[in-house]
């Protein structure tokens, strides 16, 4: 059995979370607080992936990465960088694709947070950023965690998006649930079966965590 | 000196809203009780005072330093405000102890006066523990050394007897005493306690 692909998708699901994680939670952190009138639009935007099927959003995202583009022809010429058929535009999508997957539960635990911890805060005279690392944060650690995990399990399982930007490169762009799918269409059923297993196996363990997770932040929350 | 006069309009859904009206002058440092029958206005006060709710209009102003005048567009934020304030519902952080709790509210005092301030109000033994294993009188205890924590000119206290035993009042009252003797600041109490302003206050307002 070759693990290249499932090393290939747990390294895309391990990039894309970390990458997450700095992007969504100050992104989740606006969401919960920023009084701008127009954000219920810039969260339609970020929420967008959830209801769009992945082939949609990979088509465009494959216009846009495109070296014929304007972004894709300015990413080739000044960075040196092409985003299609590549390792990188793989992450980029991946951080597209499950960007409300980390965002919203992350938002849900900073809004869950008491008023008043953060007004304490406040009143004491600590600076917004004290108050985000002292109080927000540590108080967040549950669903800063499930964000981490859905984001994880939602990058591991990814195929439409993948498939689009990336095609199918041995040790490139080739996840294993692309791996899955070529199998299938060999007839290769034994082959699909083991990458097959390996990622229910995965996706099932992340599940029960988040569960767990749920039950625990319930029982403390009684 | 403090300078109060201010005034918040509430919009209510069903009638044509509620108007609360401020005028206070406090000459110089001392205990002010603040009466009041529930829904009359005290807590909306220390946290207009605080910073945290804006007036719809009037003047704040604390020792010659303007906090609020919505003529001139100033509102200092509640962290620019010298501002002790101990919240109705006695409100600790979850996420640190007892101990941290005090240290966070105020990083220049040490372990040993940390701990005075524990014992003052019978909470050392308590001291790491997490707010959510205290009981009710215990964390209002605990709130009221983070409001104190800091040398404010100005402390506000909602409520700070309820759900304290006779002995834990008596505590509370000889603190809050001490702490204002010692400071030299204006401690505001907002209680449906009529033996706090007695025992305490030398002036007393009523809204």
């Amino acid at each position: 059995m070759d693990f290249g692909p499932l090393l290939l998708s747990l390294k895309l699901a391990i990039v894309t979370t970390l990458v997450l994680l700095i992007v969504g939670v100050p992104l989740a952190y606006f969401f919960a607080y920023s009084k701008f009138k127009g954000k219920f639009l810039l969260e339609a935007l970020v929420g967008l992936p959830i209801v769009l099927p992945p082939t949609v959003l990979g088509f465009y995202l494959l216009l846009a990465f495109s070296p014929k583009s304007l972004l894709g022809s300015w990413l080739q010429d000044i960075l040196g960088v092409s985003l299609v058929f590549s390792f990188v535009g793989l992450v980029v999508a991946s951080v597209i694709y499950s960007l409300p997957f980390m965002v919203q539960p992350v938002k849900n635990g900073f809004t869950g947070i008491q008023k008043s911890y953060i007004e304490l805060s406040q009143v004491l005279g600590k600076s917004d950023w004290e108050t985000f690392w002292k109080v927000i944060i540590p108080n967040s650690k549950n669903a800063l965690l499930t964000g981490a995990v859905l984001t994880f399990a939602h990058t591991l399982g990814e195929f439409g998006v993948v498939l689009m930007i990336g095609g199918s490169i041995p040790d490139k762009t080739k996840v294993a649930s692309i791996a899955i799918f070529e199998y299938v269409e060999v007839l290769d059923f034994k082959s699909a079966q083991h990458y097959a297993l390996i990622l229910l196996g995965i996706s099932f363990t992340i599940l029960v965590t988040v569960q767990a997770l749920g039950l625990k932040q319930k029982e403390g929350d009684d | 000196m403090i300078d109060i006069a201010i005034q918040k309009s509430f919009i209510a859904k069903s009638s044509s809203g509620l108007n609360l009206k401020i005028d206070i002058k406090i000459d110089s440092p001392q205990i002010i009780g603040i009466r009041g029958v529930s829904g009359a206005g005290k807590t909306t006060l220390f946290r207009m005072l605080s910073g945290l709710v804006i007036p719809s209009s009037g003047t704040i102003s604390v020792n010659r330093k303007v906090w609020f005048s919505s003529d001139n567009r100033i509102n200092i934020a509640p962290q620019k405000r010298t501002c002790g304030y101990l919240f109705q519902e006695a409100t600790l952080l979850p996420n640190f102890s007892l101990f941290e709790n005090i240290r966070f509210a105020n990083t220049d005092l040490s372990p040993l006066e940390i701990n005075e301030y524990l014992k003052d109000v019978d909470l050392q033994g308590q001291k790491d523990v997490y707010p959510s294993l205290l009981s009710g009188g215990q964390q209002k205890r605990g709130a009221l050394l983070v409001a104190l924590a800091q040398s404010n000119d100005v402390v506000l206290l909602d409520e700070p007897l309820v759900a304290l035993d006779t002995e834990s009042q008596t505590k509370v009252k000889k603190l809050i005493k001490r702490i204002q003797e010692e400071r030299n600041c204006t401690v505001l109490i907002a209680s449906h306690n009529e033996s706090v302003f007695e025992e305490l206050c030398s002036q007393t307002f009523t809204l």
